[in-house]
């Protein structure tokens, strides 16, 4: 057994107690990854010698008797748009291939002052643009169960780093799903936060009402100590919300007696597949069986989610994406010389993918004059009615369960043609981001072609500990999350 | 390929804005002899249903043209290869032939799918730009150290580092 198939907290606590080494744990990791990444794709930069020099400054900081911080020595994969100074990030576009970002994210000081070890940027889809991993200008991730399958996007690589136990903790960022529905693909724990939960400085943005950054992890407990790491206000994020942040980790007691579940039947029914809805009602009848109350719910706007959703995040990215424009950083297009206009317009075709020019046109032309109203304001009203069912049901319920995504990860390849149907994939996940709340996907079966299949759940905006408590319970009555890929 | 049913884009310039995508007109003349004086617009009613009327003077009198637009909520994305070009532009994107193709195919797809939420009633209810809307988000205003003017332009594809500028091609005439 590789260190690497433990637990980042109890890597942390072997590291502490002087077992292992970070610098020992971090040769592992680098390790593992240059064994597994030219079969999976999953990083676009691996930083060997600056995660060593980290390494060492951990174990030096132990020597020394100083406190080695709640996620010490462990080593952590970041989504490549996140950005770390001096590391280059490019959110697997052209248009960003050689960036080098002058500053840190938020989340980067706060994973370091906790002493984690960054490794490398993970690859996926091209500005977070995607649910199946297919639109890096990298070439795609494949997923570690069958490398003909998708690992789920945008944080496909994220995903599929902590699967194939490259690392045991990644950051992902999620807009309308892009933790929870690749953590369900690969097997893992997926996390996304609260909306203002985990300050945004340092992630390139792409919908800024929806974006949120959060961990991806083998186990329910590492998500909890990795979110304690990240939360909290910050000055640099206006957007974070001043609310207290508690310690994670402490409120995964096991017990769900007290827990009231709503399950909205009526919404989970068309075009699910059938192994992932047993996979699902399993899952509900395991937290019953411990004590949850299942309540059943109705949603009745739930089912407008997705068409809602590709509205705003596409309004909001025209508006985002519109600084790619090849003046103060980035790609410049070297066939435009003869006025300005051309050189935006020939450095924006060159640089951005086919998916991110699609929703940048989406986006405009739900946000132009005679539109405007019938398509952007119209979605925004239907998110406050969206908002609103969530409401309602947390006034009965503690939880809301769903399954992560409708089918099991597909082919490579399937649904790159078809941009809509690949959008429907979302269903289940881009409610919580239109509505601000935390989700969590939790692995809860296989389907006959050996993939995973994910379970998720729903809490109320700002209380994760409820909803990473009902993970954790269901996590101890269940071994899926033990399950390694094949090597 | 070209869209099979393209509609027709109505750029007239009515007195309240563009005329909204959706609108079905009815259009009846009535002939007046009188002696009104300038020609003038009238707007009765508006949104959902709205009776324009526009009058105008020559040489038999007065002449009144009505135009009942009837709007029932529902917008036909049905789109143009020249849709695509007129948000391209906007969007500072420029296209291939190919992309014009498979972007008006796909975009009319997509947006006759997203087309079911004007179905919804939404009347009275206020839009949700962003969840946390009602944070006080203000700081004091003071001084804060920032991003050197150097790194900031380090990563610029065209710079005259030492004056501190970005390099661009010509933006007037040329």
């Amino acid at each position: 057994m590789s260190v690497l198939d433990a637990s980042a907290t109890t890597l942390r606590s072997e590291i502490v107690a002087g077992r292992l080494s970070a610098v020992e744990a971090c040769r592992a990791a680098l390790d593992r990854i240059a064994s597994v990444n030219g079969a999976l794709n999953a990083f676009n930069l691996v930083d060997g010698d600056r995660a060593l020099d980290r390494a060492r400054e951990i174990d030096r900081r132990r020597a020394a008797g100083e406190p080695p911080g709640p996620l010490a020595g462990v080593p952590i994969a970041l989504k490549d748009n996140l950005d770390v100074r001096g590391m280059r990030t490019t959110a697997s576009s052209r248009i960003l291939e050689h960036f080098v970002p002058p500053y840190d994210a938020t989340v980067v000081r706060r994973l370091e002052r906790a002493g984690a070890v960054i490794v490398g940027k993970t690859n996926c889809d091209e500005f977070a643009m995607g649910s199946s991993n297919e639109n890096s200008a990298f070439g795609p991730v494949h997923n570690p169960w069958a490398l003909d399958r998708i690992p789920g996007g945008s944080s496909g690589g994220s995903a599929a780093a902590v699967a194939s136990r490259c690392v045991p903790l990644a950051l992902g960022s999620d807009t309308g799903g892009s933790i929870r529905q690749p953590a369900a693909c690969c097997g893992v724990v997926g996390l996304k936060p609260s909306y203002g939960r985990v300050s945004r400085y340092g992630l390139l943005a792409f919908a800024s009402s929806l974006d949120q950054i959060g961990p991806f992890a083998r186990t329910v407990a590492d998500a909890a100590l990795t979110l304690t790491a990240l939360a909290g206000a910050d000055p640099c994020d206006a957007t974070t919300a001043n609310e207290p942040v508690p310690d994670f980790a402490a409120a995964l007691t096991g017990g769900v007696n007290d827990i009231r579940i709503g399950v909205p039947r009526a919404f989970v029914t068309e075009g699910v597949d059938e192994q992932v809805r047993q996979a699902y009602d399993e899952a509900l009848d395991t937290l019953r069986r411990a004590g949850a109350t299942l309540v059943d719910i109705d949603l009745p706007h739930a089912p407008y989610a997705v068409p809602v959703y590709y509205l705003v995040c596409t309004a909001e990215a025209s508006s985002n994406l519109a600084r790619y424009d090849g003046v103060k950083y980035g790609f410049r297009s070297a066939a435009a010389k003869d006025s300005l206009k051309d050189m935006y317009s020939r450095t924006r075709d060159e640089g951005f993918g086919r998916e991110v020019k699609r929703r940048i046109m989406l986006g405009t032309y739900v946000l132009s004059a005679g539109y405007y109203d019938a398509f952007y304001l119209k979605a925004l009203q239907v998110r406050t009615l969206l908002r609103r069912d969530y409401d309602e049901a947390f006034e009965r319920v503690d939880v809301v369960a769903m399954p992560t995504m409708p089918t099991p990860p597909f082919r490579l390849g399937e649904k790159t043609d078809d941009p809509l149907q690949m959008y429907l994939a979302d269903v289940f996940t881009v409610s919580a981001n239109l509505a601000g709340l935390p989700g969590i996907s939790v692995p809860c079966g296989f389907a006959k072609e050996g993939v995973p299949i994910g379970f998720q759940l729903m809490g109320r905006m700002f209380d994760e500990a409820t909803l990473l408590r009902v993970a954790d319970a269901y996590e101890r009555r269940t071994d899926w999350h033990r399950q390694s890929p094949p090597a | 390929m070209q869209n099979a049913n393209p509609i027709v884009r109505r750029q007239a310039s009515y007195p309240h804005g563009p005329q909204r995508q959706g609108d079905k007109e009815i259009n009846f003349s009535l002939w007046f002899f009188s002696v009104a004086s300038v020609p003038l617009w009238l707007v009765i009613g508006e949104s959902c249903n709205a009776l324009r009327m526009r009058t105008s003077r020559d040489a038999c009198g007065l002449h009144f043209e009505f135009c009942i637009l009837h709007y029932d909520g529902h917008v036909p994305t049905t789109l143009t290869i020249a849709d695509v070009e007129r948000i391209a532009a906007l969007a500072q994107l420029e296209l291939t032939d190919e992309e014009k193709h498979l972007f008006t195919r796909q975009l009319a797809d997509i947006l006759h799918y997203a087309e079911q939420v004007q179905a919804i009633d939404t009347s009275g209810v206020p839009a949700t730009a962003h969840v946390n809307a009602a944070q006080r988000t203000e700081r004091d205003d003071e001084p804060r150290p920032s991003l050197p003017t150097e790194d900031a332009m380090a990563n610029a594809p065209d710079a005259a580092f030492a004056a501190g500028l970005f390099r661009v091609p010509r933006v007037i005439g040329g």
